[in-house]
């Protein structure tokens, strides 16, 4: 009886220390995190200061994004550091905060135009081994402006003024076509992919930066200083070599198959008015050929539009809408072509990804063509063959006030 | 440190289990051969907390059959 | 009267959720590094090859009928050359790659979720969880393996195929860019890991209630973890390209990462860790099932149980010696196919060769 108790006892005491033992050493308290503790980082940027980072880092305060907040303190921080590697500088940043900059809910990463040239393939390994760093913010380039200052900003529509640029990139790729949101998977496939040579859009900033920088910025209705996503960004390998002007990046926004939806305006037939097509369907097809020896490329653009705004004295009717048809197609035709030639002399680098395309149709010429595959792109011969239509043309046929110039009998 | 803990852990519930077999008085063979399993286990254990590097299989191996994977290599690019 | 073994559905489904919890988050970049944008083309090259090869498992499955591992070798081979062998196979094969998947858990872990962590509170809490099951027996985890296949089944469909609307095809191409040598040379691997250590299946097949059933849990199996793992290698390139995917360690944990739509549907890759660390379960189940029942044999004890505690505590403290750190484990991946031909391919041969001859022997009149 008594030796059957105390097997009892003995077995609930073994059971206990093996419970308390596993509690204490097991239950993940290595890997706990306060959230008083972080500070979340929503954007990042680093210049090139003196051969080396300067990492600027936009928190959110986030006792500053609830209603009861206050007003003089403003709900992000800007925190700056100056480093020989991105990890260092991040952590060297809690020498002036009191938390630890938690990487996962980055928007957006910023490279000054001075940082693009230089290479970017070395900062971005920090964030491509990372395992707090998710794949889900956008790379852009900061033109003319430090990237401090861009970070600093006040910006109008939202109070965070990483989440206003992030928004903006994403919207004005999907409705205006000159700007490309690369996010950080695309730039691991554009930098590993030898067909293809990597772009970045360019921010930059309008108006008076000393007042940009306070919140006198929104008190009124025009802000002293606003931010304008311009132009794309040509690399060769992973450096910055030029920027595309509008035209060009609209094009290759199309050549891309960015574009979700842009508008276009075109001159009227027999007068210096314009008037506006709305795209809504756009499709490029790539074929790729070999002509006496040396690539060829022939891109299908079928698009899809609307005419949205009409300033021409025209009526509109089945004959006339040919006749606009016509003139947008001969347009969207000549931007592509013009563009893909200025990227062939002027920078001679693929950024279309048409290398890939050969890589894909023609593996044995592209296994000769690799090497120098630049080389072959810039003297590529490309031809452009349009399926343009327009369907829609809104709620009025003609526009109001033409003089009628025939009435129907 | 953890590992101290999880081989006091370990030796705790042995003696759990060992009671067990003492009890029903089986063959002696269990009892010889388990603990001393479990000796070996705590001694390399030991040998880990004092930092001795211990042997790894793995270096053999991959000694014996580097050339064997080099030659397949070849054969296959 | 019933013998309490397992099922063949239970088995089908343990066997699968053990072939892929090895492959499943680290394969594909190794395959996608020797055979590109073809790695799914190694997936079924090597279902093929295995297809091909499996007669020899199964004919020893025939040949074992009731006995058990240890007993049918030790009847080929006589007592004392069958149990060093057996001793030896164990040690070198079951147990170290007990070891392995320990460690490949362990910074599995510490790499992409808990960073801080020790290794030892990882490999400590999994075993307590595999050494609990060894000691239930082979019908309780044949019954969990029941209950959570489809748990894993769903998390797989969910996290891959919410990739569909991202996946570029192109990726895939061009096929055969570099003829068949690259393919193969990526099927030799997936092929050795982990479809040929069904090797250790055949510990498994005195459990069987009907021992010809084995033969159809091998098949169904090898055929349903060979789809998934097309799958996720499809969706995997498709997603990343071949570059990036040989390039990463953890591809298929990042390609979940990756899903967003409408800021809604987004960062749960977390799920991919969770079904990893189950088929990882089921993996080190079997394999210290094996060890421990095949040494329990070898020395002719009972009650296998008895010895899971302390091989146990070997496994733990062995697995952070076997390899000091992440590259050295995508080096071991180079030769590692190589060290399971010797134990899946040859042993097995031997073994058959002594069967027939015994066989032939024994048609002769000489008594065996």
């Amino acid at each position: 009886m008594t030796s059957t108790m105390l097997n009892a006892c003995m077995r609930f005491i073994a059971l206990f220390t093996a419970a308390l033992l596993m509690t204490l050493t097991l239950s993940g308290c290595w890997n706990r995190r306060e959230l008083n503790d972080m500070a979340v980082a929503i954007a990042i940027g680093i210049d090139r200061v003196d051969e080396q980072y300067e990492v600027t880092i936009q928190t959110v305060d986030p006792s500053q994004m609830s209603n009861n907040r206050n007003v003089d303190r403003f709900p992000t921080r800007i925190y700056s550091e100056k480093a020989s590697t991105i990890f260092e500088a991040l952590r060297k940043v809690t020498s002036k905060s009191s938390r630890k900059i938690y990487l996962a809910h980055l928007l957006l990463l910023l490279f000054n135009e001075e940082m693009a040239r230089d290479g970017i393939k070395e900062p971005l390994d920090f964030l491509f081994r990372d395992h707090e760093v998710r794949p889900d913010f956008n790379i852009a380039v900061t033109r003319g402006y430090q990237t401090k200052d861009v970070l600093s900003i006040v910006t109008p529509l939202e109070v965070l003024s990483a989440l206003d640029l992030y928004r903006s990139l994403n919207v004005s790729q999907k409705l205006w076509a000159p700007t490309a949101a690369v996010n950080i998977n695309e730039m691991m496939v554009m930098l590993t992919n030898d067909g293809v040579e990597p772009i970045l859009t360019g921010l930059t900033l309008i108006g008076d930066l000393n007042k940009g920088l306070s919140a006198d910025n929104v008190k009124q209705p025009r802000p002293y200083l606003y931010f304008k996503f311009k132009g794309i960004g040509v690399f060769r390998k992973d450096r910055l070599v030029g920027w595309l002007n509008e035209p060009d990046s609209k094009s290759f926004s199309y050549v891309n198959n960015h574009v979700s939806s842009t508008v276009g305006s075109v001159q009227c037939p027999g007068s210096k008015k314009r008037f506006a097509i709305e795209l809504v369907k756009s499709k490029v097809s790539r074929e790729p050929s070999i002509r006496n020896g040396s690539p060829h490329m022939k891109l299908i653009v079928h698009v899809s539009g609307n005419v949205g705004e009409v300033q021409c004295e025209t009526e509109i009717n089945d004959k006339s809408i040919i006749e606009l048809q016509e003139l947008a197609s001969e347009q969207l035709k000549s931007i592509i072509e013009n563009s893909i030639q200025h990227v062939q002399s002027q920078y001679g680098v693929d950024i279309y990804g048409f290398g890939a395309n050969f890589h894909q149709k023609y593996p044995k010429q592209w296994r000769q063509w690799r090497t120098n595959w630049n080389e072959q792109f810039a003297q590529m011969s490309i031809e452009v063959q349009m399926d343009y239509h327009l369907r829609l043309i809104g709620k009025i046929i003609s526009p109001f006030g033409n003089n009628p110039q025939q009435k129907k009998e | 440190m953890l590992t101290a803990f999880i081989l006091i852990l370990a030796i705790v519930v042995f003696f759990a289990d060992f009671r067990g077999m003492n009890r029903q008085s089986t063959v002696n063979k269990e009892i010889v051969f388990s603990s001393s399993l479990l000796g070996i286990g705590v001694i390399l254990g030991v040998l880990q907390l004092f930092q001795v590097p211990l042997p790894s299989l793995m270096t053999v191996i991959e000694y014996v059959f580097r050339p064997i994977s080099d030659w397949m290599t070849v054969m296959l690019k | 009267m019933n013998k309490t073994g397992i099922t063949q559905r239970q088995a089908t489904m343990w066997f699968t959720l053990y072939q892929l919890g090895s492959a499943l988050l680290i394969l594909p970049s190794s395959l996608a590094a020797y055979s590109k944008q073809n790695a799914w083309l190694s997936v079924l090259l090597t279902m093929i090859l295995f297809i091909v090869l499996s007669p020899l498992f199964i004919t020893i499955a025939k040949q074992m009928g009731d006995r058990s591992f240890h007993n049918y070798l030790t009847g080929m081979m006589g007592n004392v050359i069958g149990k060093t062998v057996m001793v030896l196979f164990l040690i070198a094969f079951p147990f170290l790659t007990f070891w392995l998947v320990l460690k490949d858990l362990s910074n599995f872990v510490t790499t992409s979720i808990f960073p801080e962590t020790p290794p030892e509170a990882v490999h400590a809490l999994i075993l307590i969880a595999v050494v609990i099951g060894v000691r239930a027996g082979v019908t309780v985890i044949g019954r969990s393996a029941e209950l959570l296949f489809f748990i894993v089944i769903l998390l797989v469909a969910i996290g891959f195929l919410s990739l569909l609307p991202v996946l570029r095809f192109d990726y895939l191409l061009p096929m055969l860019e570099g003829g068949f040598k690259p393919i193969f040379h990526g099927s030799i691997l997936l092929l050795a890991y982990p479809y040929l250590e069904c090797v250790l299946y055949l510990f498994l097949v005195p459990d069987f209630q009907d021992a010809s059933k084995w033969k159809l849990s091998l098949m169904k199996s090898t055929l349903t973890s060979g789809m998934i793992f097309l799958i996720i290698t499809v969706t995997v390139v498709a997603a990343l390209s071949e570059g990036v995917t040989a390039n990463l360690v953890y591809p298929s944990y990042f390609v979940i990462r990756t899903i967003s739509y409408a800021d809604i549907y987004q960062r749960f890759e977390i799920v991919v860790a969770i079904l990893w660390y189950i088929t990882i379960f089921f993996r080190l189940a079997l394999l210290l099932h094996v060890v421990t029942r095949g040494l329990a044999d070898a020395i002719n004890i009972k009650n296998a149980n008895k010895l899971v505690i302390p091989l146990a505590l070997i496994g733990f403290v062995m697995a952070k010696e076997v390899l000091p750190n992440v590259p050295s484990v995508i080096t071991a991946f180079e030769v590692w196919p190589y060290y399971v031909f010797v134990f899946s391919l040859i042993l097995p041969a031997i073994l058959l060769m002594l069967g027939w001859m015994r066989r032939a022997r024994g048609r002769n009149g000489t008594p065996t």
